[in-house]
């Protein structure tokens, strides 16, 4: 399978507070991480906040530069070489605010025009109309909607453009980062489908970064799980929900409501609050809140193994 | 025996734009030791309910009518100083984001202090220890130094217990909860949720629990409420509305919260109506698969059926 995306080593610290005489406290919010995204493919980043899957959605869309490590999109480094306008545009980033995304004085049309005009400067205005009414047609809103503003749509509605101005520019690898949080039950799943259809349609590949493990299950090939700024679990999302191999899935899966018993095979609690980013714990970052915790895991420096073929744990004791 | 019971009431907006409806006329009662789920999507008036009971709407908005019957006393028809009597000591209730209603530059120890003063005649130095007592019994780490703790210091976790010591330091007989576990991650939530049962237990107070993750209230209800644009469709036991729905609407978020592979979810259609305009008839009509002739022109009332009140066309009127 081919790789468009291959993030290798990547580390992002964030300054914390910096002592005049002390030293200075960062916060570890992507520790050195590899990740691959495939063609055609949906990797869901799952984790609880705090975890540092935004920063490293942000690294790998392109939009935040690591403090180490490579990123490569279709071969080329993003940061070290640099993508070229054209190659950038094949990257796209869905927030989970539209709010935030849009700006309030731009109609819809100016939105997406935006958009468009990115690729094809030299657009008439008709087939400009023409285009953003299409676009508009793709994530299922009314052509009226091209002469509203941002504030007279429903927050599913203006998640839709979002994702309208998203494929406006053909993209070829979307960051959708908890694109559905936001919205009300009933919506989330309209974008849900939404977000799989146009994956299929355009063979878009996908980081869909969540808490929410029903939407991960539904839309994703892959699931990687973050904790602390490390990836402890990694692999098919099949073989992850249903084979867990690590003790932080396991508790993710058992604490969230209605979960299918299938899903549900280790059924343990975490013990405590997650501990700061800032000094993370020694050894296994888990094992202050991991009921299966012994002395050794508090010294273990914990590197993904391979528990099946492409299914990948951090934690040795749980095969 | 009930210990709360809400009769026809009606909470109206008052705007430039004109009048929301956001609670039309709602009844339902809570019996002593019970938890009432109420759930809704935004704007299904639920949480303009929740502050209702404890007389907290500000205008624009204002209770037009009804009764609102706690421990035999109408609290519609209370002064603002007997309603302060009630708030905290006898009916407390728990927000959905402590941030906001944990002042930040007061130590958290003193602001759960200042419950016991605003009610009882004594000193905030003096009641200290009874604050720690407290935050042991929500088990908060580290009680005698948390006490002197500001609220950026506490993790969000911590803060939300702050805040449920805060609304069980009076042993109060009714809890009532808006989202208080929303802004938590799923591990700290189901924490928080076995807390707020335990407390519920030992004061044998009665809780109403407002979410829009019917998940959750699911597992920890005892009756269920279901809202739709300041209306209730579904009322009963939560076995009976959650295995067995009735109301279309119902039925489809219940659907549209099963764990689907790689396929289709099933999804409402549209988006919830204006509370200004709400559509004539059945206020679901237009969104619901299974309308014919009379859902746009009739209004359908409350009708028993199978242990629970429906308010649906389908079910035919009362007799």
């Amino acid at each position: 399978m081919k790789k468009v995306v291959e993030g290798k080593s990547i580390k992002k610290y964030f300054i914390a507070s910096k002592g005049l005489i002390g030293k200075t406290e960062y916060v570890r919010a992507v520790d050195r991480v590899d990740v691959d995204i495939y063609e055609n493919k949906v990797l869901a980043l799952v984790g609880e906040s705090g975890s540092g899957k935004t920063t490293l959605g942000r690294i790998l869309a392109g939009i935040l530069k690591p403090d180490e490590g490579n990123i490569l999109f279709k071969g080329i480094d993003i940061y070290q070489d640099g993508l070229t306008r054209d190659l950038r545009h094949k990257i796209q980033v869905i927030f989970q605010n539209p709010d935030s995304s849009l700006n309030p004085r731009m109609r819809i049309l100016e939105i997406l025009g935006e958009a468009i005009k990115e690729i094809e400067p030299e657009i008439s205005k008709e087939a400009l109309e023409d285009k953003a009414a299409s676009l508009l047609e793709d994530v299922n809103l009314h052509v009226d909607h091209l002469y509203k503003y941002p504030h007279e749509l429903s927050g599913g509605e203006k998640q839709r453009v979002a994702i309208a101005r998203a494929l406006a520019v053909k993209p070829e690898f979307i960051v959708a980062d908890e694109p559905v949080s936001a919205l009300d039950i009933s919506i989330r799943a309209q974008i849900i489908n939404l977000l799989n259809s146009i994956q299929k349609s355009l063979k878009i590949s996908m980081l869909y970064i969540a808490h929410d493990l029903r939407t991960v299950w539904n839309l994703s090939d892959y699931v990687a799980v973050m904790y602390l700024g490390k990836i402890v679990e990694y692999g098919e999302t099949e073989k992850v929900f249903r084979n867990v191999a690590h003790p932080y899935t396991a508790t993710l899966l058992t604490s969230a409501p209605l979960m299918p018993k299938e899903f549900k095979k280790l059924e343990i609690y975490p013990v405590g609050e997650p501990p700061s980013l800032i000094d993370p714990p020694s050894g296994c970052r888990f094992h202050t809140r991991c009921p299966l915790a012994r002395d050794e895991c508090k010294s273990l420096d914990m590197e993904l193994i391979e528990v099946d073929s492409g299914h990948y744990t951090a934690c040795p004791f749980l095969k | 025996m009930k210990i709360l019971e809400v009769r026809d009431l009606k909470v109206y907006y008052f705007l430039h734009r004109g009048v929301v409806k956001a609670v039309d006329g709602v009844s339902f009662s809570v019996d002593e030791g019970e938890i009432l789920g109420i759930a809704g999507e935004s704007g299904s008036g639920k949480s303009t309910l929740a502050h209702s009971i404890l007389r907290l709407i500000k205008p624009p908005g204002q209770i037009i009518s009804g009764e609102i019957i706690f421990q035999g006393r109408d609290l519609t028809k209370l002064s603002e100083e007997e309603m302060r009597e009630i708030r905290g000591k006898e009916i407390s209730m728990v927000f959905q984001d402590p941030n906001t209603y944990l002042n930040p530059i007061m130590k958290v120890g003193l602001q759960v202090a200042e419950v016991y003063e605003a009610h009882q005649d004594v000193k905030v130095e003096s009641i200290l220890d009874r604050v720690v007592n407290l935050f042991k019994k929500v088990r908060i780490t580290d009680p005698e130094k948390r006490v002197y703790s500001y609220p950026h210091e506490l993790s969000g976790g911590m803060k939300q217990r702050a805040l449920i010591s805060m609304a069980v330091a009076l042993k109060p007989k009714l809890i009532i909860l808006d989202e208080p576990t929303s802004a938590l991650d799923v591990t700290i939530q189901l924490e928080i949720i076995n807390l707020l049962k335990e407390m519920k237990d030992e004061l044998n107070a009665s809780m109403i629990f407002i979410s829009h993750d019917l998940e959750l209230l699911s597992e920890i209800t005892d009756k269920l409420m279901i809202m739709y644009a300041g209306k209730v469709v579904e009322y009963g036991s939560t076995d009976e509305v959650f295995n067995n729905p009735k109301h279309p609407y119902t039925e489809a978020l219940i659907n549209s919260i099963k764990y689907v592979r790689k396929d289709i979810l099933p999804t409402i259609e549209g988006e919830p109506p204006s509370l200004i305009n709400p559509p004539p008839g059945c206020r679901f009509h237009p969104r619901c698969p299974k309308k014919f002739e009379v859902c746009d022109k009739v209004e359908p009332s409350l009708i028993k059926l199978d242990g629970r009140q429906v308010s649906c066309h389908l079910y035919g009127e009362e007799v």
